[in-house]
């Protein structure tokens, strides 16, 4: 086995064209290390990537957010333009613990494709876009595309995401995140929500609702988007109550029914919180606030 | 009596190795050395099955396997326990949890011992294992080990005065079914066992982190084969026992020290996180059917029980159900009660001792039906557990007479909990609709000490030439303070300052014999020994400095490291001058000290004298349940605890702080969940124990009603901490939801569930804000 | 094999590990560091958390080759008997030790913590070692230390 730190971004791909399969990128190592010495994974080589400086910036460009393949979390949650992101700030404040935060990565999150991925959700939510690279060329991938099945994504072995993209909430954009866990911190989420709706004269008149650990896969919720257009907040509550989102397709487990009893009570939570936010952005900006 | 060194909240004095890392645990002692050999186990996968085949050859040829062993290659007896010698080093041909140990790996390093565990082929034949209690004593029950004749292990029956007639004469009579899990003490650091040979006596040297060398050592010597004298165990700082080292220490005493006793080399052998959780001991699950009678007053009349708990795969400790059965009735006078409590064998891990023994177990049911009993009848909590609360004078369910001079502190406890939580004002609800707050409290007691006949402990104590003093205590720091402690009680009795004592600890070739590091014992009892052997080193010196300084021996008093005459205060030396004159007119400054409580007695109706004196405490939580979520979050843990005396207060705040954690944990996330007895959840992110996020500010009263019997009137607090919390949780459940949930963990699951069955589901947006 | 140069409590090291050696496992055997303790292996319990360029890591997942190039620091590496840190100190003081297996990874990242936020409130400090388990004391003379320690800086400071 071994070990390869790239210094620029080409050799990286080199790299990973070289070895394929058989390369295990490592990034902050909170889920690619376990991996390794849980025995899950025998590559022939390490590629770490954590330093590659075509990976590190933040920013924001034409009202699109960017962020690179190996910005941490905790640099998002520093960052004064997505700390505005009320969402995703939410999200990363129940992801993992502060020192999990200083190493994981976003990109990771999405690499990994866990059920419960807290952090995709979100970024599904935000309608967040991947830039794939390898050697020679690179392509874009739509969250929740990527997501192919439990642990699986459609990224190929010798693909690196060199960054993810989303569109800059607008001014009357609001956007939440709900985790229900067992625990309040350090836990994997039972059911993940992330909403981004957009509320003008006191109704929704779009938006985007994500779903985690509630299916094979990070998955959007069509259905509960067209529930909630055009919707006051308290249609909206009855809309959601009325049944289970379509997309929350549960498998035989302990947890099935708590999840059946208790997903349309975390969509509720969370098309609040992005209503709220959406809210208070619009007063501070001066317009009308309606709840 | 003024006190200089009990009673002060002294920094311990292992604290700064400790923030340094200087502080060395089991695993540490291996960095810098050479030629350890490493050792690994093979587990069973199966919760029950036969074995046919073991084919160790594929390991034994590997480069760097020094030796591979099966149950055929032992020295001495295959079986160790701290009951009952029934847990095989090595099973040889049946496994009853899917943690046996089957075959045993000594490498030259951790990788290859962990190859060669890979490669040893065992050819089992799987039994479905059964890991349901009430299907292991039902009809048609599976036998959990092949040819047993029961699946009970023990039973034990209380009978205290007449249950029938007091259930007869009832004007309320109550029941309900309470269920506890399967529970992980979770300590941090994993069990380990470095040994090797005694290079003096040819025996074994085992330095082991666990909670009582003696025990170790006569528990294992038949299975080395060796006398006891020739083994030589050291107990080193513990990373948290809380009852589950106790004899999980076996577990890695065997394999180790019989690998050391066949390659004659030193070896090294610790756990996996994932075999701690999988392997050793846990705390007994268990079912209580409970009833309760009681009348129009709210007076006790009686109360009846049918417990059955989980002993899993082996003996181990199995007197949880006769502790269940003790408490049957709380802290409460009754007329009458009978309580049975049956432990089951099951196909899971074998069952020990958990920071409460049992007593968690029951206070959920009895607190829990206390508070149905108090809103029954339209009564004050607080005022329904006075009116019954014991009194000086009276005697227990179990028998024992309560006296006032060991202290009985229970109504100061209510009414120091009451006043913290100002529970005379109406709580406020918060203004979203899907969240409910309530409140609710339990309370307790529990005895200082084991109850086993003779109980007592030994301890050395030598008085240095220079006035510095070694205490010789096996009791073993878990991290409770015993070294302070001691400390703090040597330096009072001797009049040093506590800086000039310290402690050889937990050393089978040093420390005589203290007993158990458990059952909140070792204040009271090492405490009191330590006071017997300072004493006589005191009366020794006083006889000495009389002579020297021309005084009266009574005249003399002994402080800050001096010895002074109250009469003539020209008349002083110290210690360290006595020490010395001690010397060379050939007095003896070392002493053994002793202390037995007195002795315990119990007959077959579980009536008599088990323990000394006991602590009495009180719980209250206040929470916020969240009706969408299900998510329960306790705001606020107000505790009170008599605890005699508090030798140092710091410490006692300590203990209630982590005790109430785990107790808050048991409340609200812990539990182990199996498939067919093999245990599927094995590691921190999968058992939960509670983060700081998980828990509020603790408030803490300490309750001092001296133990006439305990050093300067100390009782135990190293578990009643942990009592009352679960109990408290589902009382402040059903205050603020209407809904009593009689199993815990009160996990966002369980919630659910329980509010659906209740139709209380879908009401979290009624905005009108009426109390659901 | 590949040979990993960093800086381990100030001073300049090499080692020769395999590409899958893990961070705590050098600084405990190779090193003789055992300050930093192994509570896991999992990432979960953060007993082994030292400070990599300043920030907080888990050395139980993550690869000493990572370490290539940085500047590591363990328990050892902030004070001993004598020179104590302000957090050293204020965990003896304010009785946040018990059994002392926790403490090294609590104090590394109470350390990091104050380092970025000098004046925490209560519930900063709280969260701030959320994410590292006790068993023992139920995390609240540990908040004590972190508050304390911030005080006796700040104080320190004017």
């Amino acid at each position: 086995m071994e070990f390869y730190k790239p210094s620029t971004l080409q050799e990286a791909l080199k790299l990973l064209n070289k070895y394929g399969e058989n390369a295990l990128v490592v990034n902050g190592g909170t889920d690619a290390v376990l991996d390794l010495t849980e025995g899950r994974v025998r590559p022939e080589a390490i590629v770490y990537i954590a330093d590659l400086p075509e990976l590190q910036s933040i920013g924001c460009e034409d009202r699109r957010v960017f962020l690179g393949g190996a910005v941490t979390y905790s640099r998002m949650e520093a960052d004064p333009v997505l700390s505005g992101v009320r969402g995703l700030m939410e999200c990363l404040r129940r992801l993992g613990s502060p020192t999990i935060r200083e190493s994981g990565t976003a990109a990771g999150n999405i690499a990994k494709g866990a059920t419960a991925a807290d952090c995709s959700t979100m970024l599904t939510a935000l309608r967040a876009e991947i830039v794939l690279a390898r050697e020679g060329g690179q392509r874009r991938m739509a969250l929740p595309d990527v997501f192919a099945g439990p642990f699986r994504t459609a990224i190929e072995p010798q693909e690196l995401i060199t960054r993810i993209e989303f569109p800059l909430p607008e001014e009357n954009e609001g956007t939440g995140f709900v985790k229900y866990s067992r625990r309040r911190m350090q836990d994997i989420g039972k059911i993940l929500v992330g909403a981004r709706i957009c509320v003008q004269g006191g109704v929704c008149t779009g938006g985007t609702v994500s779903l985690g650990a509630v299916n094979r896969t990070v998955v959007r919720s069509l259905d509960i988007e067209g529930r909630i257009a055009g919707k006051t907040l308290e249609e909206i509550r009855e809309a959601v109550r009325a049944a289970r989102p379509a997309e929350a397709v549960l498998r035989d487990s302990y947890f099935r029914h708590y999840k059946e009893l208790a997903v349309s009570g975390a969509v509720c939570e969370a098309l609040e919180a992005a209503w709220k936010d959406a809210v208070q952005k619009g007063a501070v900006q001066g317009k009308e606030a309606v709840l | 009596m003024e006190l200089h060194e009990v009673g002060k909240r002294q920094i311990r004095q292992d604290a700064l190795a400790k923030v340094t890392g200087e502080a060395k645990f089991t695993a540490d002692y291996l960095a810098g050395r050479t030629g350890v050999l490493i050792a690994k186990a093979l587990y069973s996968p199966y919760s029950h099955a036969v074995i046919k085949n073991i084919d160790i050859s594929a390991a034994e040829a590997l480069p760097g396997v020094v030796r591979v062993i099966t149950a055929k290659d032992l020295p001495g007896r295959n079986g160790y326990g701290l009951m009952k010698f029934d847990k095989p080093v090595l099973a040889e041909r049946e496994v009853l949890y899917a943690g046996d140990a089957v075959a045993a790996v000594a490498a030259v390093d951790e990788e290859t011992a962990k190859k060669a565990v890979s490669l040893i082929k065992v050819d089992y034949k799987a039994i479905p294992g059964c890991g349901d209690m009430d299907l292991l004593t039902g009809e048609g029950a599976p036998a959990y080990r092949e040819g047993a004749p029961s699946n009970i292990s023990s039973v034990y029956t209380l009978v205290h005065g007449d249950a029938d007639a007091a259930f007869a004469e009832a004007d309320v009579v109550l029941e309900g079914t309470f269920a506890t899990p399967t529970v992980d003490h979770a300590y941090l650091e994993p069990d380990v066992c470095l040994s090797e040979i005694d290079p003096m006596t040819g025996g074994l040297v085992l330095i082991c982190p666990h909670h009582s060398v003696h025990l170790s050592r006569r528990t294992m010597a038949g299975v080395f084969g060796l006398p006891e004298s020739r083994i030589r165990v050291i107990s080193p700082f513990v990373g948290g026992g809380f009852g589950g080292k106790e004899d999980s220490c076996f577990d890695v005493e065997g394999i180790c020290g019989v690998l050391t006793l066949l390659t004659r080399r030193p070896v090294f052998f610790e756990l996996t996180r994932d075999e701690v959780f999988r392997e050793t001991c846990k705390r007994h699950a268990s079912k209580t059917k409970y009833r309760l009678a009681a009348d129009r007053d709210g007076n006790l009349l009686g109360v009846q029980a049918d417990i059955l708990v989980d002993k899993g795969s082996y003996v181990g400790i199995d007197i949880i159900n006769l502790r269940m059965v003790t408490y049957c009735a709380g802290p409460y006078r009754v007329k009458g009660a009978r309580a049975v409590g049956r432990s089951v064998f099951t196909n899971k891990p074998y069952t020990s001792a958990m920071r409460g023994f049992g007593v968690p177990q029951i206070a959920f049911a009895v607190e829990s039906m206390m508070d149905e009993l108090a809103r029954k009848l339209g009564k004050d909590p607080f005022e329904i557990r006075l009116q019954n609360a014991l009194r000086d004078g009276e005697e227990s369910a179990f028998g024992a007479r309560m006296h006032a001079e060991r202290g009985l502190g229970l109504p100061e406890c209510l009414a120091a909990v009451r006043e913290k939580m100002r529970w005379d004002e109406p709580l406020a609800q918060p203004g979203e609709p899907h969240l409910r707050r309530g409140r609710g409290i339990a309370a307790y007691m529990y005895g200082t000490g084991g109850g086993s006949r003779g109980e007592g402990a030994m301890v050395g104590a030598q008085l240095q030439p220079d006035g510095s003093l070694n205490l010789e205590v096996s009791i073993n720091e878990l991290g409770q303070g015993v070294i302070q402690v001691m400390s703090q009680i040597g330096a009072e009795t001797l009049g040093l300052t506590s800086d000039r004592v310290s402690l050889t600890l937990s050393d089978s070739a040093s420390s005589p014999d203290a007993g158990f590091t458990t059952a909140s014992r070792g204040t009271t009892f090492a405490g009191n020994a330590v006071i017997d052997a300072c004493t006589q080193i005191r009366e020794n010196l006083r006889g000495v400095a009389a002579r020297h300084l021309e005084e009266e021996p009574e005249a003399l008093a002994f402080c800050e490291n001096e010895v002074v005459s109250r009469t003539d205060p020209e008349k002083k030396c110290t210690v360290a001058q006595a020490a010395g004159w001690a010397r060379s007119d050939g007095v003896c400054t070392a002493a053994t000290g002793s202390w037995y409580a007195p002795m315990s007695t119990m007959n077959r109706d579980i009536q008599g004298e088990q323990m000394h004196a006991f602590a009495f405490g009180v719980a209250g939580v206040e929470i916020t349940a969240d009706l969408r979520s299900g998510a329960i979050r306790v705001d606020r843990a107000v505790q009170a605890i008599d605890v005699g005396k508090a030798v140092n207060p710091l410490q006692v705040e300590g203990q209630m702080e982590g005790g109430g954690a785990m107790g808050i944990g048991y409340g609200l996330m812990e539990e182990h969940f199996d498939r067919g007895g093999v245990l599927t959840n094995t590691s921190y992110h999968e058992y939960l124990i509670p983060t700081a996020m998980d828990l509020p500010e603790f408030e803490n009263v300490i309750v001092e009603k001296a133990n006439a019997l305990g050093p300067y009137g100390a009782k135990g607090v190293g578990e009643p901490p942990l009592i009352g919390f679960a109990p408290a949780i589902a009382n402040a459940f059903f205050d603020a939801t209407g809904v009593r949930i009689r199993q815990i963990p009160l996990t966002p699951v369980r919630v659910m569930e329980a509010l659906e069955a209740a139709g209380k589901l879908g009401q979290e947006e009624k905005k009108s804000g009426t109390p659901v | 094999m590949s040979i990993v140069r960093f800086t381990l409590n100030g001073a300049p090291v090499s080692c020769e590990v395999p590409a899958d050696a893990l961070l705590v496992d050098t600084i405990r055997s190779a090193f003789g560091l055992t300050g930093t303790k192994k509570g896991c292996g999992t990432g979960d319990c953060g007993a082994c958390t030292v400070l990599i360029d300043g920030v907080p890591v888990r050395s139980c997942i993550y690869l000493t080759c990572m370490a290539d190039g940085r500047d590591v620091v363990t328990i050892e590496g902030l004070g001993g008997p004598g020179r104590l840190t302000a957090v050293q100190q204020a965990f003896m003081d304010a009785g946040a030790v018990q059994c002392g297996y926790c403490i090294p990874g609590m104090i590394m990242v109470a350390t990091a913590f104050l380092n970025r936020n000098p004046h925490p409130t209560r519930e900063q400090a709280r969260e701030s070692v959320s994410g590292n388990l006790c068993r023992c004391t139920g995390y609240q003379k540990i908040v004590d230390a972190v508050m304390l320690a911030a005080a006796r800086l700040g104080e320190e400071g004017r």
